[in-house]
């Protein structure tokens, strides 16, 4: 429960700051909602909670009073890109980098402007891998006690 | 006598020269050609700037007050959050409805550096289309020769349709010519052109005034 705690508390803080300007590099923002959501699933393989963590994130990112196409849109890349991750066969790190760069493909369709998708892919890549790594001490140490004392 | 009469002319000729100001022009050109050369500043040409550089910034204030005579204004309203995927740049402000804001309003930044137009209006709550948007499109004009050419938004802010014979250079700032916004807002100077031989029109790319991650408040217009 307390990885789940502090899985919606990092979810929460990306998507915060995903809505500012903090973050702009060359005009391109990467998706952090995205790549700690992604980073999240590898260990949290619970779907309730999951789901919780993607709409959680849908929530902050809505950028008007009512739910518009892109956040149903971010809603259903984010959910195909956690259950895609289930699927893969390679290590953590690399399925991380196929799913966050198959959801940032689909996220920008809209746009559709390669140079934007190449940066944010580069971004997002290099954050999903990072976040993926750190995640995997933290909450991968604690699983590993719990077997041992069992 | 006649080096009296010499002297007289050369004295008088000076005067000329001195009054009209070719001779202070010819001074701050080779100064400022020797300081290039040499990578230094001359004291004259020191305070010189600092006196454009305030006449300036007077001028702007100048300007930005104008601006917000000739136009009903609301100021220091706050910027709450930017679109958060990079498909399109819009940015949310806690002003809406209830301050009689409109769809169409122009927003700025400093008074003359404009942001972007009010794209739709909730209760307490707008939602404005910047510059930075891909399907922003306006009319701009080019330093001091005036160029027309139309402004396109991105990632890259380009100029587009900059007649061949128009002269514009690196570093001429680009003010707003669009019927839908204020004449004269500061949108940013040319950072580099793009002239291919042959073609009908010059291109351009726009260095912007405005930076979205240092935006805190912003004036509206109307």
């Amino acid at each position: 429960m307390l990885q789940f705690i502090v899985s919606s508390f990092l979810v929460l803080i990306a998507s915060l700051f995903q809505t500012t300007s903090l973050f702009l590099i060359g005009g391109v923002k990467p998706n952090l909602a995205l790549v700690f959501i992604v980073a999240i699933s590898n260990f949290e393989k619970t779907w309730v909670r999951r789901v919780i963590l993607v709409l959680l994130a849908a929530l902050i990112l809505t950028f008007a009073p009512f739910a518009t196409w892109i956040d149903i849109i971010f809603i259903s890349a984010t959910l195909f890109a956690v259950a895609l991750l289930d699927y893969l066969p390679w290590q953590r790190i690399v399925n991380g980098i196929v799913v966050v760069s198959a959801a940032t493909i689909i996220l920008n369709l809209p746009g559709l402007n390669f140079g934007i998708i190449v940066l944010e892919l580069i971004m997002n890549i290099i954050l999903v891998s990072v976040f993926t790594l750190l995640l995997g001490i933290f909450y991968g140490t604690k699983k590993a006690q719990k077997k041992n004392r069992f | 006598m006649r080096k009296y009469v010499s002297i007289g002319v050369i004295v008088l000729l000076s005067a000329l020269i001195v009054r009209n100001g070719s001779f202070f022009d010819v001074k701050l050109r080779t100064s400022s050609l020797l300081g290039a050369v040499l990578g230094i500043d001359f004291e004259n040409t020191k305070e010189l700037r600092q006196r454009i550089e305030t006449l300036e910034k007077e001028n702007e204030r100048l300007k930005a007050e104008l601006l917000e005579k000739s136009n009903e204004t609301i100021s220091s309203i706050k910027v709450y959050s930017s679109y958060p995927f990079n498909s399109r740049s819009e940015i949310a402000i806690a002003s809406g409805a209830e301050d009689s804001i409109s769809q169409g309003d122009t927003v700025v930044y400093s008074g003359t550096v404009l942001v972007g137009r009010v794209k739709s209006v909730f209760e307490s709550s707008s939602i404005v289309t910047t510059i930075f948007d891909p399907s922003w499109e306006m009319a701009v004009r080019i330093g001091t020769s005036e160029a027309d050419a139309l402004l396109k938004g991105g990632n890259e802010l380009k100029i587009f349709l900059i007649p061949q014979d128009a002269t514009i250079e690196e570093g001429d700032t680009v003010i707003s010519a669009d019927r839908n916004l204020p004449y004269g807002l500061e949108l940013g100077y040319i950072s580099k052109i793009e002239n291919t031989e042959g073609d009908v029109f010059k291109e351009a790319v726009l260095e912007p005034a405005l930076k979205l991650r240092n935006l805190r408040d912003v004036t509206i217009y109307r």
